[in-house]
């Protein structure tokens, strides 16, 4: 699985951290999320032959933060 | 004599129901419908104490709820404001 480390701008609170948390952890795609309200990261391992780090992204922005990928791990 | 905006009178004001615990959700729903703004989404209000979103837009109005639902966000939609 890969490894994506995403800077996630516009949390505010420990709901914020736990919808994205919920909704992305939902996505069989996804087998691990972390998301630190302190470093305003998401760390995320997904199968990147089901999911891109644009898709999760994506999905980070539909919930209306900004996000950028920092860093990546394909292995 | 009353002047009606023509441009917009086909746009409505949808209310919804939207679960917003703090600022930082309300500006998520913001930033979202946000995206969709210009011609389509004309004004977004949120009033925290209600925990209601009241969106003027041209747009259906299951095409915003679709985006509200998207931010993970507990979310109904009420009806239409007169």
């Amino acid at each position: 699985a890969s490894l994506a480390v995403v800077s996630v701008i516009g949390m505010t609170c420990n709901s914020c951290v736990k919808s994205i948390e919920g909704t992305l952890s939902d996505m069989n795609a996804i087998k691990f999320i972390g998301v630190s309200l302190e470093k305003k990261q998401a760390t995320v391992r997904y199968d990147s032959k089901e999911m891109t780090e644009r898709d999760i992204v994506e999905n980070i922005e539909d919930m209306g933060f900004d996000a950028t990928i920092l860093q990546t791990e394909t292995n | 004599m009353k002047i009606i905006d023509k441009s917009f009178n086909f746009s409505k004001v949808y209310e919804f129901n939207v679960e917003m615990a703090c600022d930082g959700c309300s500006g998520a729903v913001k930033r979202v419908l946000g995206r969709l703004s210009g011609t389509q989404v004309s004004s977004i209000d949120i009033d925290m104490e209600k925990q209601k979103v009241y969106v003027t837009t041209t747009l259906p109005s299951e095409n915003i709820l679709a985006k509200i639902i998207k931010t993970g966000k507990a979310c109904s939609f009420v009806g239409e404001r007169s």
